[in-house]
């Protein structure tokens, strides 16, 4: 496996490890019960020390892969499609951005703002943008909050 | 009046130019609003059942049955041109039907999708026509602890389809069906796993989240694929229908889906989105080229499609036949019974028998319609994967905002949304395919139900799962295929230690 395989499957595995030890931690006042009957912590306790085994056994796994030998960065991976991570910063503040402006002007501003956002970041520029963001932020209002009555977020300053 | 009279007696209700028109009315919006990233057929039902209070009984029910079959398909749409599954039962759509986009073939993947959906559709209203007593009887006999061990045995069977290792598969599995357990516990009433937030009370939808695996996933990742431009192949209708080869390829798939699809529907639980899985290993093990599944095969997609239709129609036989739902969307049609004073059930057939047969003959017909209104728009839709990823993800990415929060109109879903967007991404550059993860949420309340009812009913006595045929077959083989392969290993390891030594 790759170098970029190898380290998002370590980040994987710590990540879940940590939500294991969570799980755990959170339902460790939950009470458990019998196998005659189950109460309410049996299933979360369970699968959070489930969660915490696969996830130690994936990390000794990816271990011994690389005292293997089977982690290469010799350029035998060019199929796979390169790390963007300054691109993918930029969509999760974009995400973030949205939910912040939601809550303070509405869902129609949200939308044009990171349609707007979204577009730049992409390599939209100039009227392209403006009618992208624009133009799709209209299109969703109209099928969504007026014809489907789904009534979308106002904001608290509208 | 004999059985052939009434089904005829049935079309002639349906044919009427007013159910006709209301019928392509229902099968367009259906279809219109299922395309809809995270509504699907469930929520265009649900949007839509308000017009059905004005409307006469057989119309009303004949406008729902158009919306459902048309949601269905609108559902697939997205899974194949864009990546983003309309509904759980799509998500497996998008393991090769995005990948036959990518390849320039988005055309034949739609078309085969309604094709396979058309056949298997008229496969489960035949079956249901002549089976719907018989087959409802025998589906009672399924208790709490045949749905454990049939959620169990999907579990341990359907997660070897999407990784080779079984420790990710489960991993993902557990993390599933931790967050299913987030919430209220249904017997007790207490809290887990809130961490005292008021939004986690109500537990975390799954749309939301297949919408951050899949959708949001496949936006952040976009920008690796900024620079490449969509090819500009021919779109005349020739190029955009399956090959020969294809539709060949695709027959066998489209009615063992049908098929299988029309009997787990049947059964108690998310019958649609189990026989896609089912459906999908099926046609790999019985593929000629089994290495082709994840890159394109069209039986990937021709199997669950026909499989997901197949499951709905059969999913209506309880309904009808006992009044009894096994799954949301039956559920939400038997609202829309409700709403016109009709209980459904056994008394059914002999009370309102005209519009019983009316609904099943309009349901043929639905399916004709859903098969002419949306083979010719395939090259329109097709039209959307040649979109450069710079204009179409933004859209993608506001379509699946406003997806995740149309569910509870929570703004709480968006963010579950985000967040599992951001580990979508991780898993896919990870290689790790997120299915699983979408299956343990969805079976999670399942599983858990009716393991707690079963060790209730066996008094904590596991043993006695295997005393009940039912169950004890399904245990018995989910446990071979489980650690069958394993044994295999362990075998081919020992003899290429003997070979060296």
């Amino acid at each position: 496996m790759s170098q970029t395989v190898f380290r998002a499957r370590v980040i994987t595995a710590l990540v879940l490890l940590v939500l294991g030890i969570v799980v755990l931690w959170q339902s460790r006042d939950l009470p458990f019960g019998t196998l005659n009957r189950m109460q309410a912590g049996f299933f979360p306790i369970l699968f959070g020390c489930l969660m915490s085994g696969l996830s130690l056994a994936m990390l000794c796994n990816l271990y011994r892969s690389r005292k293997n030998g089977a982690v290469t960065d010799d350029g035998s991976h060019e199929d796979e499609e390169p790390v963007h991570l300054r691109g993918a910063l930029a969509f999760v503040a974009i995400f973030v951005l949205f939910v912040l402006v939601t809550n303070a002007f509405g869902f129609l501003a949200a939308s044009v703002v990171a349609m707007a956002a979204a577009g730049y970041v992409m390599g939209l520029r100039n009227w392209r943008l403006a009618v992208l963001s624009v133009g799709t932020a209209a299109v969703i209002w109209i099928i969504f909050d007026v014809w489907l009555g789904l009534s979308l977020p106002h904001g608290a300053w509208l | 009046m004999t059985g052939i009279e009434e089904i005829l007696n049935g079309f002639a209700s349906a044919l009427s130019l007013t159910n006709l028109l209301v019928c392509l009315a229902g099968v367009a919006l259906g279809t219109l609003v299922g395309v809809l990233p995270g509504l699907g057929p469930v929520g265009a039902i649900s949007m839509l059942l308000p017009l059905t209070f004005s409307m006469e009984p057989v119309s009303a029910l004949i406008l729902v049955a158009g919306v459902y079959f048309g949601g269905m398909y609108g559902g697939s749409t997205t899974s194949i041109l864009v990546n983003v599954p309309g509904e759980a039962a799509s998500v497996v759509t998008t393991l090769d039907g995005y990948k036959m986009t990518q390849k320039g073939r988005a055309g034949a993947a739609l078309a085969i999708s309604a094709i396979g959906s058309f056949i298997a559709g008229t496969i489960g209203m035949v079956l249901l026509t002549f089976l719907a007593p018989p087959i409802a009887r025998m589906a009672i006999k399924f208790g709490p602890p045949e749905y454990f061990a049939i959620v169990l045995a999907g579990l341990l069977i359907l997660s070897r389809l999407t990784d080779k290792s079984l420790i990710r598969s489960y991993l993902l599995i557990s993390v599933g069906v931790v967050i299913a357990l987030v919430g209220i516990d249904p017997s007790s009433g207490m809290l887990r796993l809130t961490f005292d937030s008021p939004w986690l009370v109500d537990g975390v939808d799954f749309i939301p989240i297949i919408m951050g695996l899949y959708g949001l996933a496949e936006v952040i990742g976009s920008l690796e694929q900024v620079h490449l431009k969509p090819e500009k192949t021919d779109l005349s209708l020739k190029k955009l229908l399956p090959t020969r080869t294809e539709m060949k390829r695709s027959t066998g798939p489209i009615v063992r889906g049908g098929l299988l699809g029309f009997f787990m529907g049947l059964l108690p639980g998310p019958a649609n989105i189990l026989s896609t899985y089912a459906s999908y290993g099926l046609e790999k093990k019985l593929s000629k080229h089994p290495e082709e599944f994840g890159k394109g095969a069209i039986e990937g997609v021709a199997g669950p499609e026909s499989a997901n239709n197949g499951a709905s129609t059969g999913a209506l036989v309880p309904l009808l036949s006992l009044g009894v739902p096994f799954s949301p969307m039956p559920a939400i049609l038997l609202s829309a019974f409700m709403i016109q004073g009709i209980t459904p059930g056994p008394l059914m057939m002999t009370q309102h028998s005209a519009l019983f047969w009316a609904l099943i003959a309009s349901m043929y017909i639905g399916n004709v319609m859903l098969l002419v209104l949306n083979l010719p728009m395939v090259g329109l839709f097709a039209k959307v994967s040649y979109i450069q990823p710079k204009v179409l993800m933004p859209i993608v990415m506001i379509f699946c905002f406003i997806g995740a929060y149309s569910v509870r109109s929570s703004m709480f879903d968006v963010i579950v949304m985000i967040v599992f967007g951001i580990f979508g991404y991780l898993l896919r550059k990870a290689k790790m395919e997120p299915s699983p993860l979408v299956l343990g949420v969805i079976l999670g309340p399942v599983l858990e139900s009716s393991l707690r009812q079963s060790t209730l009913i066996f008094h904590g006595d596991l043993t006695q799962f295997f005393a009940r045929p039912i169950s004890c077959t399904l245990l018995v083989i989910a446990f071979l295929i489980t650690v069958w392969p394993l044994i295999g290993k362990l075998f081919r390891r020992k003899a290429s230690r003997e070979k060296a030594s």
